[in-house]
């Protein structure tokens, strides 16, 4: 019933919805936020109607002669569908969601209509069948995360915020152009169904242009360095942080390089560049992991965690496992956005109150929404037989036969991991409540809890093999026979030791946290220092020397030279020819003589054929 | 044999020497004296050509013609030229040309 | 007059020209200058009279001598003018002036030469000669009575297009190109060389136009002279 041709609806309705919202409700904000959930559904049921469907179309968009030819495509085969499946899943539920936590907002048309043009953006991405198309689906996401980001722009800090993101973004997409440039120059085409490198290309070359892919994955999902952006960016709206900095656009990146993989194989990224790319991930997840630890706002203790997870995806497409990346993309896209749905709904019944060390007790009084925020954390911290557990050991057995040093390091991030999250759910839910704000919380309704149940159910129940070989997005996907074996139990001890660490410290309702009048804890507050390096010594340094050369170029080149130099030469000439004008019949005279000898000269005794 | 050069380098000195004479005096009114002498030899070599022209035994009478006019205009030239100098003389009481140089920058 | 006698006029009035306008030029009283030019617009009065336009020199005495230069004389001592100090104590503009001039007289001489014939002759070598190369023609014809030897003189073959030579006046040859019965035509047939009423023919007939306008500009020059010597009085 749902045909090819329906991914073209697919692509262009959620564009449609977002310019119908701005231009035509942007004062009514009820219908606004209706229209766009309908669309969200439309879209939701023509993905479904898509799975297992293969097929490619396109049109072309601009054409220079014969060298360049820009298409706008889809290309349709288990990745692209099922990742659509993700998408527009969590979009339709964070959708819903946000009908009762925008509810009180004045700009709701405009928080709808950034969210429809994310869909759009986001099912670009996705569905492209070349890797320029994805170029522009890329930066249209980052400008939907900077609409979205910056909803409440008169506060400075989400302003600061939205502007972090996107120009960081803009740093990764640099390297991600030249690595599309590069590979264009290359394999000669831009479709990734006819993309190939040949094999006698030099390997730094290959490198190089891999690599630069890499970057913008490196920007779109906040991979050391440049994931300064990920933790500012919640100052947007939950919700957005649910869809968008949790789910689906920091998995852009991720899906962006398995796209990469499956069109190249495998076999054609060399040794270096899948080493720096899991070192890269491996890095990102040890330093997000230890900074979420001392993070006091639940919504920044998600971010890090975010953070430390996509480290997990990067470091598995650096062992060339693509496979395992994309199931804990799978995986995490659910638990991830039922644990910041979660946190929206604490924060939406504490009466927009965000630090963890304000409430307390909330199991008692919210059931609901704590019994699906714990079931997010069993699967974030892998517990087994939840979703997370068995796309974890995935990663772990492909680092384990790889490169063991980083199934070690995996294995560390492990134990952070569910310090950081038994320290919240310890802090948040259980014992005494700290504020006024804790003491008058209470269930949220039923828009809100409908769309976190239904992520809970999946993030339990997504692992086992019946969903995800229909639904894991990648092609040729199989779950892995589960066996008892050394990553088993490194992750089970892992597991231990971060609970009894997080009772020991954080059980019994504690005041507030014992750990943090330290030198370590105070770094890890502050981030590592790393976002204070960026801004004084990049930032200042490079402002500084741009001010100095302009000025310089102001003052001597175009004052002193230019403009000065051209003033001062007509004032020259000028000069000269005054005396010209002298006043004297004198002058007058020999000039005429002169005039005259030249006249007679001229008509006489020059003809033009001489 | 006087030809017609001898008439015309004739005129020609006459001109020249009045070229001279417009660059080195410093009076108005003697500068203008020269000038009426470069007329004058201008008119000289209008009469040698209109006699060198000749045909059929007479002069050809459009040369002469022409240089009756130029004396006409001449004679009217010196009467507004003159009138000219007079009224400079009362603005200015001077007919040096060093001093008269309002046209100066 | 005869060839000699043309020549000789032709050389001493060319000569008291060029003297004399060497003098307006380089003396240092105004009143010396004005005289000086009378004369010599007297002098090129008499080379005009050389060149047969005997109509043209009265009136070149009796407007240039005889107005134009009583006029600056009139102005000269109306304003007083003082005699200037030596035009020779300031080298500069004197040099200056003759170069211009030299080199003005040198295109001159070089527009002179290139007329057709102008440069075949050498005449300004020697003025006085009349020795024209002969070319004799030894013609030996046998008659009855013996040889009979005739010499022609055939002088130098001319260049075709020749201008520098000044045809004889010969009035009787040109007396057909007036009207018959006017007086001119009985004067030319005659043989007399009626100069004045030849110009007037031409002036009234062919140029009568011009004419007109020329009286026009005298008059407007005789209003222009007045109305720019009024005196402004204060209103």
């Amino acid at each position: 019933m749902i045909e090819i041709e329906n991914t073209w609806l697919l692509l262009f309705l959620p564009l449609a919805v977002a310019a119908c919202n701005w231009f035509f409700f942007g004062k009514k904000g009820n219908i606004a936020s209706l229209v766009s959930t309908l669309a969200c559904l439309v879209t939701l049921i023509i993905s479904i109607g898509l799975l297992g469907k293969t097929g490619e179309e396109s049109f072309t968009w601009i054409s220079l002669g014969n060298a360049f030819n820009l298409s706008i495509g889809f290309i349709l085969d288990d990745l692209s569908t099922r990742m659509m499946l993700i998408v527009t899943g969590i979009g339709f539920l964070v959708h819903v969601f946000s009908l009762a936590y925008m509810k009180d907002d004045e700009s709701k048309a405009r928080f709808f209509t950034g969210l429809s043009l994310f869909m759009f953006s986001m099912t670009g991405i996705v569905l492209a069948n070349n890797i320029a198309m994805t170029f522009i689906f890329w930066e249209l996401v980052g400008l939907s995360s900077y609409l979205l980001i910056g909803h409440w722009y008169k506060k400075n800090t989400a302003a600061d915020a939205a502007k972090k993101a996107f120009i960081t973004n803009r740093v990764g997409d640099f390297g991600f152009l030249i690595g599309i440039l590069t590979l264009w120059a290359l394999s000669g085409t831009l479709d990734f169904s006819m993309m190939a490198i040949p094999a006698e290309t030099c390997e730094t070359l290959v490198n190089i242009t891999l690599l630069c892919l890499f970057c913008g994955a490196v920007g779109k999902s906040a991979q050391f360095p440049l994931h300064v952006w990920l933790p500012d960016a919640m100052e947007g709206p939950t919700p957005v942080s649910a869809l968008i900095h949790a789910a689906t656009m920091v998995a852009a990146g991720a899906y962006m390089m398995v796209r990469v993989q499956t069109s190249l194989t495998v076999g054609a990224f060399p040794e270096l560049t899948a080493d720096v790319i899991s070192i890269v991930g491996a890095i990102t997840a040890i330093i997000a992991a230890f900074m979420a630890t001392q993070q006091n706002d639940i919504k920044r203790v998600l971010a890090y965690s975010t953070l430390s997870q996509l480290g997990y995806m990067v470091m598995a497409l650096g062992l060339l496992s693509g496979e395992s990346a994309m199931y804990h993309l799978y995986t995490h896209a659910w638990f991830k956005a039922l644990l910041f749905l979660g946190a929206g709904a604490i924060i939406f019944a504490c009466h927009h109150e965000q630090d963890i060390w304000k409430m307390g007790g909330l199991f008692k009084r919210m059931k609901i929404t704590s019994f699906c925020f714990l079931m997010g954390t069993l699967a974030l911290i892998a517990v087994p037989f939840t979703s997370g557990f068995f796309s974890k050991e995935m990663i772990l057995e492909a680092a384990l036969h790889k490169h063991p040093a980083l199934f070690w390091i995996g294995v560390g991030v492990a134990t952070l991991t569910t310090f950081y999250m038994m320290r919240v759910i310890l802090v948040v839910f259980f014992g005494k409540e700290r504020s006024k704000n804790a003491e008058h919380a209470h269930e949220v309704g039923p828009t809100m809890t409908l769309p976190l149940i239904v992520l809970a159910v999946l993030s339990i129940i997504s692992g086992y093999a019946f969903m995800s070989d229909n639904l894991v997005p990648f092609n040729g996907f199989s779950a892995p026979e589960f066996h008892f074996g050394l990553p088993f139990y490194a992750s089970m001890g892992a597991l231990a030791l971060g609970i009894i660490a997080a009772v020991i410290f954080y059980a019994g309702s504690p005041e507030k946290d014992k750990l943090s009048n330290n030198w370590v804890s105070r770094a890890l507050q502050n981030r590592l220092y790393i976002d204070a390096f960026y801004d004084k010594v990049l930032i200042r340094g490079v402002q500084g020397i741009g001010a100095a050369i302009i000025d310089c170029l102001d003052q001597f080149l175009i004052g002193g030279v230019i403009v000065g130099g051209i003033a001062r030469l007509v004032a020259a000439i000028g000069g000269l020819l005054r005396k010209l004008q002298s006043g004297s019949i004198l002058a007058y005279t020999i000039l005429f003589g002169l005039g005259m000898i030249a006249v007679v000269f001229f008509t006489v005794f020059y003809s033009c054929n001489n | 044999m006087v030809t017609l050069t001898q008439y015309l380098i004739l005129s020609g000195i006459l001109f020249s020497i009045g070229l001279v004479g417009v660059i080195v005096r410093r009076d108005i009114i003697v500068i203008f004296m020269c000038l009426e002498m470069m007329l004058s030899a201008a008119n000289l070599s209008l009469v040698a050509f209109s006699r060198a022209q000749g045909q059929n035994g007479l002069p050809n009478y459009d040369g002469q013609v022409m240089s009756l006019f130029i004396i006409t205009i001449a004679a009217a030239e010196v009467a507004i030229g003159l009138a000219l100098i007079v009224a400079l003389y009362r603005a200015k009481r001077t007919i040096n040309t060093k001093d008269l140089d309002t046209l100066k920058d | 007059m005869d060839l000699f006698t043309s020549n000789l006029v032709f050389y001493v009035f060319a000569a008291i020209a060029i003297v004399f306008s060497l003098m307006v030029v380089f003396m240092k009283n105004p009143v010396s200058s004005a005289m000086a030019m009378a004369i010599s617009f007297g002098a090129v009065a008499g080379v005009m009279f050389q060149l047969g336009a005997h109509f043209m020199g009265i009136i070149q005495i009796l407007v240039y001598s005889g107005a134009v230069m009583v006029l600056f004389m009139f102005i000269i001592m109306l304003l007083n003018v003082k005699a200037e100090k030596s035009p020779l104590r300031r080298p500069m503009p004197v040099i200056t002036a003759m170069v211009i001039a030299g080199v003005f007289f040198g295109q001159l001489l070089g527009i002179i030469y290139s007329l057709p014939g102008a440069s075949d002759e050498c005449n300004s070598c020697c003025p006085f000669s009349q020795v024209s190369e002969a070319i004799v023609d030894l013609d030996i014809t046998e008659t009855p009575t013996g040889e009979e030897i005739t010499l022609t003189e055939i002088s130098l073959a001319e260049p075709a297009n020749s201008i520098i030579n000044l045809p004889e006046i010969n009035p009787q040859a040109a007396a057909e190109q007036y009207p018959e019965g006017s007086k001119i035509r009985e004067e030319l047939a005659s043989g007399e060389f009626p100069d004045t009423a030849l110009v007037g023919y031409a002036v009234f007939t062919k140029y009568n136009y011009v004419l007109i306008l020329a009286g026009i500009a005298l008059l407007v020059a005789t209003i222009g002279a007045v109305v720019l010597c009024r005196r402004h009085t204060a209103k």
